[in-house]
């Protein structure tokens, strides 16, 4: 494991993992519960993402050459470790696996018609494979340039949206009371439990000089995206709209109408722009899983690795019948995420703390 | 590794080889798709009288009904697709353009049908290029289907991705594709032409012009009452009337244009346009004040089990015209006061009026003051809920608009 | 193979020796007689007729003497005025012994000689344009340096012109190459490493850095790569370029190639290593990154705010160059949703009645493209500028009158051409029209994603390969406020206080702004 990443590259990482394909359709999961105030759910959850991003720091300076998997493993002991890393890869292949199912969904519905899914899902997953055989400090750089793109996207979408707000949309406050906020702040934990991306990458770096500071302002920056374009899809639908909605987020690119004639459809442009945003979650999805399975085979073999779960994910991308099953399938896998956000992590913290004050003790 | 290597770029190269060979799925000449830039969707009509043994009428009747699978065809729906000429050898530069002899630029076809998905398909029976629908420009509706309410013929269009949620959805008491028959004189598709007419909603406010396909979605998913614009047509123009209300997907009827006017005053959605007064000291005199900023904002008031609308207004306006030429007192205080107080009293008593017309007449709750308490009165909403229209019908307003005048228009 | 690999990882190198066709001149000694001697370069140099062979006797002293030289490649009145001439003269002053020590610490008046036992040495200095002196009795020879070919005179380089450099190029010349550097950077730091490559041509190889400044293991990786060079021969320095390069089959240059003295300068000073090559006028310069074959020396002429611009116009100029043909058949054919209504109306009317869908159109264009930019390269240039108006315009509206392609075709291919000539280095701009087809055909066959796709495949490319060790969008990751300044934009030239970080350089403080200002205020 070579270290060639500075402690800025981290930024690029969390942030491309926690921008996902699923900005596109997490506004509908959210307002289901939570109405005019999903955006209060998404800072909840956002203030959370953090600490855990810190736990992963933490655990993974205590341990600076191992990934989360291997920690895990050597603090749970080999028989519940193996356990947890299987909980792990069946979340990290699965997630790929319907990640990429959704946005081809996608892709079929904006661009391509009649493409079988297979062509796209091919080619998305051959992009996956070369970039992760060039190793960490490649994939490190395409998410550095890619960044900067898939922000100015966002970006853009966000000030051509600004004419369609209404604001009266967001009222009442707080009608609801707490619990659909939390049952919906629920709902986002599994966009952010990318924020775990840290505990696989950080062997990799070489400094972590000020990398507390760039976690902070990567999981923020993420946050921010998640909350103004859910302020606006609300702002600009309502909420009740929303729920009839399959991505939110195209449909407010759609309503989008310039007075000159530059652009006639700007959803078709917005689905161009998430193709270079899926191709980095997926990315860090395939390399998450890449380490994980080595450390749940002890092995060093990378490619063996890399090139055995290609036909795993083609299956499990051409499961699903239709979209309604694959939103079916997330919200089973987002049980796993949630198990693994909010016990795992925090638990494999709270051991490995005590452990060192035992220690400190003796 | 050299024959690792190898192994790899044969795997490579078929695999290319195979993409396109198949490839190209959704590859498609850009001639070859009908763009569709107009749908009317009729009643279906009996023969007109005196055309019952026109041979070439009945032809075309022929033409325009298709079998269906179920049912009896409720709907005529209309495309308008451009008539391009074939490119003719024409030397670079030398113009372009070239429409030649026809008179009209645009081919209208009908097909009487149930579903418009059913119907859109019959086109490609009468259409070499298959109607392509992401240049649809205005959906327009005649009355009847609209008093019929308009979730059945437009359902498909409100789902399919490929149409647009900015496509400008009409209404006429005349037949639908007639308006898109139209040949405007500086345009050569009526579909275009009319899609322009409500960007006009800064210079006057007689006409809706939020009449969106997404708009009217949004409405019909929160289940509100909402508007969308009249027009009517000869043969070579098209008008923009007023609007037609509507109640759930049912027109229920119309507002003039200067009901209109007001209507948007409460909708807070004046963009411009102009009012006229008659002046307080000589009736005689009339005002013409030009809109340049209007600000509503509703608000209920909740006082026990009753409830009222505020409607609070301020408005920026210019003095445009006068009918009588002579500004001497027209730096003075008290003249402009005057016109202000003027101004205001008839704004508040039109949308008093205006409001009354909806209530009684209409019982469309155009104006959403059901949002309004949705938004601000929640547990009060929840009282009045199961029978809102009731409560709408005799909802009390109260209106306050403050006017300010800007310029007075003195040049002289 | 991967023995070989693993060896070069490690910088062992291979035991066998290279094959030199000097090498068989070792066997003979040199004789005392003259005639010997004769024979035995005669033998080497067989079918060589311009070897002059000139006998000389000097009277006074009784000494025979042998002068040998390759016609051409001396410059005669050297060998007159600083050989001939002061041996007569010296014989003239009457009964004297003249012998070798004397010949050469006195009497040869030209500044380099030398004393050489084998014939090994000797032939490979006859070759460089050295003249050769035998002298009866001694079994060692004088090798005299009288160097001087006909060479071309310093012009404004051709193929890189800029409007507020200097106008001096590069020439053919070694020597000449690095005086020319020599003259901008006079500080004993400049190191000028030579080296010899090739086992025919023996070309003379000069490395030229900055000591102090650059990256001492470059210095190593590149000298030890250049040495491990076993060839037959070089002719120009893009071979070298090729020989040392990382990813071979990589349509992107690794090294740059430059004709432009003030730009070799320049990468010298920021820690750059450069190679000159005898006998081309192009230098190479390494390593390099994406973002330097997007800079031009002009930049560094203009006020910054105006080259900022220009930067800026040349990184979109390269998207168009790359993607517009792709881009203008995603947009028609599969989403011509994207394009305003009147504009679909008007490409469908210029298509109205068209042969070939618009892919076959697009290839066809562009492969006419190329046609054109290759043959206006070989024509002279009068010939050259006929061509180029006959293909652009002639073939151009005949294929539009002719009913086989469309106007619009036409705009989005000159297009193309225009901005791929924006590009300021020509090898970048010959691999990126190479990339336009690819991207052609994936717009063909998935549209926008397609496009996307392929771009992503080609930027996964990017970063990967290396040159010498400096990833080539190393400017661009990670992130690093001091990269934007001289990459996409240019700030100005006192503000640039660093040298490039990727480089990994020695001393990194190119200036300091403060004296920069004390020099402004003075």
């Amino acid at each position: 494991m070579s270290r060639e990443l500075e402690s800025i590259n981290i930024c690029s990482f969390i942030i491309h993992g926690m921008i996902s394909i699923r900005l596109l359709s997490i506004p509908r999961a959210i307002v289901e519960y939570a109405e005019n105030d999903s955006w209060i759910s998404v800072l909840i959850m956002g203030g959370y993402a953090l600490l855990i991003g810190y736990l992963f720091y933490w655990l993974g300076l205590r341990y600076k050459s191992l990934t989360f998997s291997q920690i895990c493993e050597k603090v749970y002991g080999k028989f519940f470790g193996k356990i947890i890393i299987l909980g792990i890869a069946i979340y990290t292949i699965i997630s790929f696996s319907l990640g990429i199912r959704l946005f081809t969904d996608g892709i079929r519905i904006f661009l391509l018609d009649t493409t079988p899914i297979i062509f796209i899902i091919t080619i998305m997953i051959l992009a996956c494979l070369y970039c992760l055989l060039k190793g960490v400090r490649t994939i490190s750089i395409i998410l550095d340039m890619l960044l900067p793109l898939i922000l100015a996207f966002i970006l853009l979408l966000v000030f051509l949206s600004l004419k369609n707000v209404k604001f009266i949309h967001l009222r009442p406050f707080f009608y609801g009371g707490v619990k659909p906020i939390l049952q919906g702040a629920r709902e986002m934990a599994d966009p952010f439990l990318t924020v775990g991306i840290i505990g696989y990458v950080l062997p990799y770096f070489k400094n972590f000089k000020k990398m507390k500071k760039w976690i902070a302002i990567s999981v923020s920056i993420s946050v921010a995206v998640y909350t103004i374009i859910l302020l606006l899809c609300i702002m600009a639908f309502g909420s009740t709209e929303i729920k009839y909605l399959i991505f939110p987020t195209i449909t407010l690119s759609k309503s989008i109408m310039l007075e000159s004639n530059i652009l006639e459809r700007a959803e078709s442009l917005y689905m161009a722009a998430w193709i270079p945003i899926t191709f980095s979650t997926l990315l860090l999805f395939y390399l998450a899983s890449t380490l994980n399975l080595k450390a749940f085979f002890n092995t060093k073999k990378d490619r063996v690795i890399i090139f055995s779960q290609v036909p795993l994910f083609l299956v499990l991308a051409l499961y699903p019948d239709n979209i309604s099953e694959v939103f079916y399938l997330i919200g089973w896998n987002e049980d796993l995420g949630q198990l693994l956000i909010f016990l795992i992590v925090p638990l494999t913290a709270m051991i490995e703390f005590f452990k060192e004050r035992r220690k400190n003790l003796k | 590794m050299k024959f690792l290597l190898s192994r790899y770029s044969k795997l490579f190269l078929s695999l290319l080889f195979i993409i396109i060979m198949i490839g190209c799925w959704d590859y498609k000449e850009i001639e070859n798709r009908g763009y569709v830039l107009g749908i009317a969707i009729d009643k279906p009509k009996p023969l007109p009288k005196g055309y019952e043994n026109d041979q070439s009428y009945q032809e075309e009747k022929k033409l325009e009904r298709m079998e269906l699978q179920q049912g009896e065809p409720r709907y005529a729906y209309t495309i308008q697709i451009p008539i391009l000429p074939k490119a003719q050898v024409k030397p670079i530069g030398g113009g372009g353009g070239g429409g030649g002899a026809e008179s009209s630029r645009s081919w209208d076809l009908t097909l009487l049908g149930n579903s418009f998905f059913e119907a859109n398909r019959e086109f490609s029976t009468r259409l070499n290029y298959a109607p392509f629908y992401e240049h649809l420009k205005v959906i327009i509706i005649n009355e009847k289907v609209a008093r019929e309410g308009i979730i059945p013929p437009l359902d498909m269009i409100l789902r399919d991705p490929e149409m647009r949620r900015r496509t400008k959805v009409f209404v006429t008491s005349e037949e639908a594709h007639k308006i898109l028959d139209v040949t405007p004189r500086i345009d050569d598709y009526a579909a275009m032409y009319l899609a322009d007419l409500p960007r006009n909603a800064t210079k006057t406010s007689r006409m809706p012009h939020i009449t969106d396909l997404g708009e009217v979605a949004e409405s019909l998913h929160g289940q509100v009452d909402f508007g969308l614009p009249i027009v009517i047509s000869t043969s070579d123009e098209i008008k923009i009337i007023g609007a037609a209300a509507f109640k759930g997907d049912k027109m229920v009827g119309r507002l003039s244009g200067i009901q209109t006017i007001y209507a948007k005053w409460i909708r807070d959605a004046i963009k411009g346009g102009v009012i006229v007064i008659k002046a307080r000291h000589n009736p005689n005199i009339l005002l013409t004040l030009e809109l340049k900023k209007v600000k509503t904002k509703l608000r209920p008031i909740v006082d026990g089990d009753n409830v009222k609308i505020l409607i609070k207004s301020k408005a920026v306006i210019n003095l445009a015209e006068e009918s009588e030429t002579r500004y001497k007192d027209a730096l003075k205080q008290d003249f402009i006061k005057n016109i202000e107080q003027g101004a205001k009293d008839e704004i508040e008593s039109n949308i008093k009026e205006t409001i009354k017309y909806v209530q009684q007449e209409l019982g469309a709750d155009i104006f959403h003051f059901k949002v309004i308490l949705q938004k601000f009165a929640p547990k009060t909403w929840e009282q009045v809920e199961d029978d809102w229209y009731e409560v709408f019908r005799n909802l009390d307003i109260v209106v306050d608009v403050d006017v300010e005048l800007e310029y007075i228009g003195t040049v002289k | 193979m991967i023995l070989d690999k693993l060896k070069n990882i490690f910088g062992i190198k291979n035991k066998e020796q290279k094959i030199d066709d000097i090498v068989s001149a070792k066997v003979i000694a040199i004789s005392k007689s003259l005639h010997k001697n004769k024979n035995s370069l005669e033998k080497i140099f067989s079918k060589s007729d311009d070897l002059i062979y000139r006998k000389i006797y000097l009277e006074n002293s009784n000494t025979s003497l042998l002068l040998v030289c390759i016609d051409g490649m001396v410059e005669r009145d050297l060998i007159a005025d600083h050989i001939l001439t002061p041996l007569q003269l010296e014989d003239n002053k009457g009964d004297i012994t003249i012998n070798l020590e004397k010949i050469k610490e006195k009497l040869i008046t030209t500044l380099e000689v030398e004393i050489s036992k084998g014939f090994q040495q000797l032939t490979r200095s006859l070759l460089s344009g050295n003249t050769l002196l035998f002298i009866e009795g001694y079994k060692q020879a004088l090798m005299i340096g009288t160097t001087g070919w006909e060479a071309r005179s310093i012009e404004s380089p051709a193929s890189e012109e800029t409007i507020g450099g200097s106008r001096e190029g590069f020439i053919e010349s070694i020597k000449t190459n690095i005086s020319l550097i020599r003259k901008r950077i006079k500080t004993p730091k400049l190191a000028v490493e030579l080296l010899e490559v090739g086992r025919k041509t023996r070309t003379n190889i000069a490395l030229v850095y900055l000591k102090g400044v650059i990256n001492h293991e470059l210095v190593g990786e590149v000298r030890n790569r250049i040495e491990e060079i076993d060839t037959d021969g070089i002719v120009g320095s893009s071979q070298i370029e090729q020989l040392i390069e990382n990813h071979k089959w990589s349509i992107f240059p690794q090294i740059m190639s430059t004709e432009r003295v003030d730009k070799t300068v320049g990468s010298i000073l920021e820690g750059r290593i450069t190679i000159i090559v005898d006998g081309t006028p192009f230098v190479l310069i390494a390593p390099v990154t994406f973002a330097t074959f997007l800079n031009s020396p002009d930049d560094y002429y203009e006020r910054s705010i105006t080259s900022s611009a220009m930067r800026v116009v040349r990184y979109i100029s390269y998207v168009l160059t790359t993607t517009l043909p792709a881009l203008y058949l995603a947009l028609t054919a599969y989403h011509p949703g994207m394009i305003p209504t009147p504009l679909v109306l008007t490409i469908t009317e210029s298509r109205m009645g068209l042969p070939f869908p618009t892919i076959v159109e697009v290839l066809i264009m562009e492969f006419t493209l190329e046609i054109l930019t290759e043959a206006s390269i070989r024509l002279p240039r009068p010939i050259g500028q006929a061509v180029s108006i006959v293909g652009g315009l002639v073939i151009g509206q005949a294929a539009v009158q002719a009913g086989i392609v469309s106007p619009l075709i036409i705009i989005v291919v000159s297009l193309t051409a225009l901005t791929s000539f924006v590009i300021p280095v020509y090898s970048f701009t010959l691999s990126n029209r190479l990339i336009r087809f690819p991207l052609i055909i994936m717009g063909g066959l998935a549209g926008l994603y397609g496009i996307f796709m392929g771009w992503i495949f080609i930027l996964i490319h990017l970063a990967s390969i290396e040159s010498f060790g400096v990833r080539y969008l190393g400017d661009f990751s990670p992130y690093k406020l001091e990269h934007l300044k001289d990459t996409i934009i240019k700030v100005p030239q006192g503000w640039m206080t660093q040298r490039p970080e990727i480089l990994n350089v020695e001393d990194t403080k190119k200036q300091d702004i403060e004296k920069a200002r004390m020099i402004v205020d003075e």
